[in-house]
């Protein structure tokens, strides 16, 4: 499958800050892609220089096929793209923006829009200046969804919606999914990457540190395991792969590496088991051990889960 | 009173609980913020009329010089209308007499734009519900950025007057002198407390408050031109009530007894229709937009025209009126004048007809206004830029190139329109006034020939804004000042005239350095260069920068 995005080794420095410090981001075509990192990690630079609106100082980018410092304009007409702080003209209705951005790409699909506006509730006779944050994103929103492009770019695209509009905008990602479009969603709501994405890249410090499903996220991170036991549970903590070991009476807690559960359950197996629970690591854990900054090494998956 | 407030329990503070409590808190956040701005508004103010004053003896040194100055004042309505009248010969009142359109409009117009600024802008941008949210009374924010401007309209007078008194000018006069610009500076600042509260849109508040003001002004110019049968009309405006005040003339002072009563009622006015209103909306309702675009808007000079249209009807406007008023009351009184001996002089200078001296001299003041609308037109495209608007619209298919030549067209293209209205405005007034109606044509082609020198801004300000954007606003600004500053300059003689020449695209248009034909031409190259060259480092760099 070919790329919508791919960048390699991407630098980008302001002043003595490095944004990007040698970023290799890659979205293969037809996926929702989550990135994920901590605020100023280089999330927004990063979108900026696929955009083209910042010039990577060195490393290579490529969008639909194009350069986008150089093909700028030609790529925009096959991508749509959401900032993190919308800012509207205004004195112009948000309808009027909706149809002057659309205007601008050559389209004007009256009937999407219609759709859109009525799904995500939004008066486009109200001028900018009085709508609310939330409101000002459907704006965008509306804008970069009727605009039925290839590729979707949106910087953390609901961080002013209530939960009904956020369960709208699922709704909308996964039918633009369903048509074979690609999304690069960037967001801090990890349940709306859970459910959305079908890959993600956690970028720390201008560099992606993790990538790939998130079952392949979760399986280089450690489970936790609570049994019951009978007996005493001497020994486990001898266990390779078992970490952080807690015991209480009869009670044991501890994380293990994917690749040596099948030890302890075999070593847990002749201690009277009574009750068990596993736990596979929650998404939330997993963000947290790269976003931490005391945390292991980046890219590092046998670094202690913090605990 | 707070002996639990050490217990560890959440503390109570005690304080207040009226509508103004905490208004020292946005004081003092107001002079935190503007400092500069302030300190800048009143040395300018001030200078003006210290300058004037301290010129005076200079540019009226004999008696009858005085006199000639005296009479020409009294029969050109035009220095009635925009100045003042005179009400005496001597030099001081003649100083009194020259600065007090300027330097009222001055104080005026600061007022206007700090009050603004600090209420209604404060408010739009939701500064104002951070504050809201903290332990200060609902009116806490306008009380305070009213007491602040009226306490720098009181600094103002003391500094005016003392500055007068140091330059030579008799005391009470000079008291008389400073209390009139300080009070322009509570009048206006009064108007646009009331203004704030009529409008969400803050350049519409500044526009309704300033409108306002400079009506008053001209409504105070046309009683005093109308003379004796017309001088009521001089005491139902307040810029009136200033001028009678009559400064180095046998002052009146009972006259600031009404500018205080003018204050306190439309301040009082203010804080009542605050009361009626919720934080972030105005008297006037906010209209709706169309639910769809007009079929006009679908390009990016159609946006940028958008944003042009409004305020460029209310220059047109403006421009067409003063343009018209000049060539009105101004054609009649040259045609009187063009034997006297300093119009001749003048006209010399200007290497035009003695009857047009004036007008060109007058264009000549107008063509700055012109010039800063044009700076503030492209200017709006690094506006958008730090907004975020830019990102926007140049993450749709929209070439950057394309998207600056949509502002510059405007940029470009307004002061045509202006200088073109101005010029066809004198002419026509001069024609309703008994004078040939070719002089529409013949002023406006006139005044078409000055857009060269205006452009040539335009690029520099280009220029900056693709090398050096966040500089782009003081380059401008700048260019367009020590244009003006040289000029000055150079006629008091400070300077040679060649530095004129050197640093100002506006002498190389005027008339009184007796351009060559060649000049226009290559100040439209020098225009385009400076376009090109910036247009070529904006593609070269980051956005936003």
């Amino acid at each position: 499958m070919s790329d919508a995005v791919r960048t390699r080794n991407l630098v980008k420095a302001f002043g003595t800050t490095r944004a990007l410090d040698g970023l290799d981001l890659a979205v293969p075509a037809g996926e929702v892609h989550g990135f994920l990192g901590p605020n100023g990690a280089g999330k927004s630079t990063a979108l900026r220089v696929l955009l083209g609106l910042l010039r990577a100082d060195s490393g290579t980018a490529q969008v639909l096929g194009g350069e986008p410092w150089r093909d700028a304009a030609a790529l925009h007409r096959r991508l749509a793209y959401v900032p993190g702080d919308v800012v509207l003209w205004p004195g112009l209705s948000g309808g009027e923006v909706i149809d002057l951005l659309a205007r601008l790409r050559g389209g004007t699909g009256t009937r999407r829009r219609a759709e859109l506006l009525d799904r995500f509730d939004l008066d486009p006779r109200q001028k900018c200046r009085a709508y609310s944050k939330g409101n000002r994103q459907k704006v965008a929103l509306v804008a970069a969804l009727a605009a039925e492009t290839e590729l979707l770019i949106l910087d953390e695209p609901t961080s002013g919606l209530d939960p009904l509009m956020e369960a709208v905008f699922r709704e909308c990602v996964a039918e633009e999914r369903a048509r074979g479009r690609t999304v690069l969603l960037s967001s801090h709501i990890l349940s709306e990457v859970d459910a959305l994405c079908d890959r993600v890249s956690i970028i720390r410090a201008g560099r992606v540190v993790e990538t790939g499903t998130l079952a392949e996220l979760r399986h280089l991170s450690r489970t936790t395991v609570s049994v019951e036991l009978d007996g005493d549970p001497a020994g486990i903590a001898d266990l390779p792969g078992v970490h952080g070991v807690e015991v209480d009476g009869g009670r044991l807690r501890c994380q293990v590496a994917p690749d040596r559960l099948d030890a302890l359950f075999a070593r847990l197996a002749g201690m009277g088991m009574r009750g068990l629970t596993a736990q596979p690591p929650t998404l939330e854990e997993l963000f947290m051990r790269h976003y931490g900054a005391d945390h292991g090494r980046p890219g590092d998956a046998s670094a202690a889960v913090p605990r | 009173m707070s002996a639990a407030a050490r217990t560890g329990a959440p503390r109570r503070p005690t304080g207040g609980s009226g509508r103004f409590t905490g208004a020292a808190g946005p004081a003092r956040l107001v002079l935190r913020r503007d400092r500069v701005l302030l300190v800048l508004w009143l040395l300018v103010t001030a200078g003006i009329v210290i300058g004037g004053a301290a010129a005076v003896d200079g540019t009226y040194p004999t008696a009858q010089a005085r006199q000639d100055r005296f009479d020409q004042v009294a029969t050109i309505p035009m220095f009635m209308l925009l100045q003042s009248r005179a009400f005496d010969t001597t030099a001081a009142a003649l100083a009194a007499q020259q600065a007090f359109g300027g330097a009222t409009m001055c104080a005026g117009l600061g007022a206007v734009l700090l009050l603004v600024r600090h209420t209604r802008t404060e408010e739009q941008a939701g500064r104002s519900e951070l504050l809201g949210g903290t332990a200060i009374g609902r009116h806490a924010p306008l009380a305070a950025a009213l007491a602040v401007v009226l306490g720098a309209g009181v600094l103002l007078a003391a500094v005016t007057a003392a500055g007068l008194v140091a330059t030579g000018m008799p005391g009470p006069g000079s008291v008389a002198l400073g209390l009139v610009v300080g009070g322009a500076v509570w009048i206006a600042a009064a108007l646009a407390a009331v203004a704030v509260q009529l409008t969400t849109r803050t350049g519409a508040a500044a526009a309704i408050a300033f409108g306002l003001f400079y009506m008053l002004h001209l409504v105070r110019g046309i009683g005093a031109m109308g003379g004796p049968g017309a001088a009521w009309l001089t005491w139902v405006s307040p810029n009136g009530w200033l001028e009678n005040v009559r400064p180095y003339a046998d002052e009146r002072w009972w006259p600031f007894a009404l500018v205080l009563v003018w204050t306190a009622a439309l301040a009082a006015a203010a804080f009542a229709l605050a009361e009626r209103r919720d934080l972030g909306s105005a008297v006037l309702p906010a209209r709706r937009g169309p639910a769809v675009a007009p079929p006009g808007l679908r390009s990016v000079p159609a946006l940028a025209w958008r944003s042009t249209r409004g305020p460029l009807a209310a220059w047109l406007g403006a421009v067409a009126v003063m343009g018209a008023a000049m060539g009105y009351v101004g054609a009649g009184a040259m045609a009187e004048y063009a034997d006297a001996e300093w119009v001749r002089v003048l006209a010399a200078g200007l290497g035009v007809p003695p009857a047009d001296s004036f007008f060109v001299y007058v264009v000549f003041v107008a063509v700055f206004p012109i010039a800063a609308h044009a700076i503030l037109t492209a200017l709006r495209m690094r506006t958008e830029e730090a907004a975020g608007l830019g990102e926007l619209l140049l993450s749709g298919p929209t070439a950057r190139t394309r998207w600056a030549l949509a502002h510059l067209g405007a940029a470009f293209g307004c002061p045509v329109l202006l200088l073109a209205t101005l010029g066809a405005a004198v002419g026509a007034g001069s024609a309703l006034a008994g004078g040939p109606v070719g002089d529409i044509v013949r002023f406006a082609a006139f005044t078409v020939t000055l857009v060269p020198a205006v452009w040539v801004v335009v690029g520099a300000t280009v220029l900056a804004f693709g090398l050096a954007p966040r500089a782009c606003a003081v380059v401008a600004w700048a260019v367009l000042g020590v244009g003006i500053g040289t000029e000055i300059a150079v006629k008091l003689g400070v300077l040679p005239e060649w530095t004129f020449l050197v640093v100002s695209p506006f002498a190389h248009v005027n008339p009184y350095f007796q351009p060559v034909p060649v000049g226009y031409p290559l100040l439209v190259l020098l225009a385009a260069a400076l376009t090109a060259a910036g247009l070529a480092a904006l593609r070269r760099r980051d956005l936003p920068a």
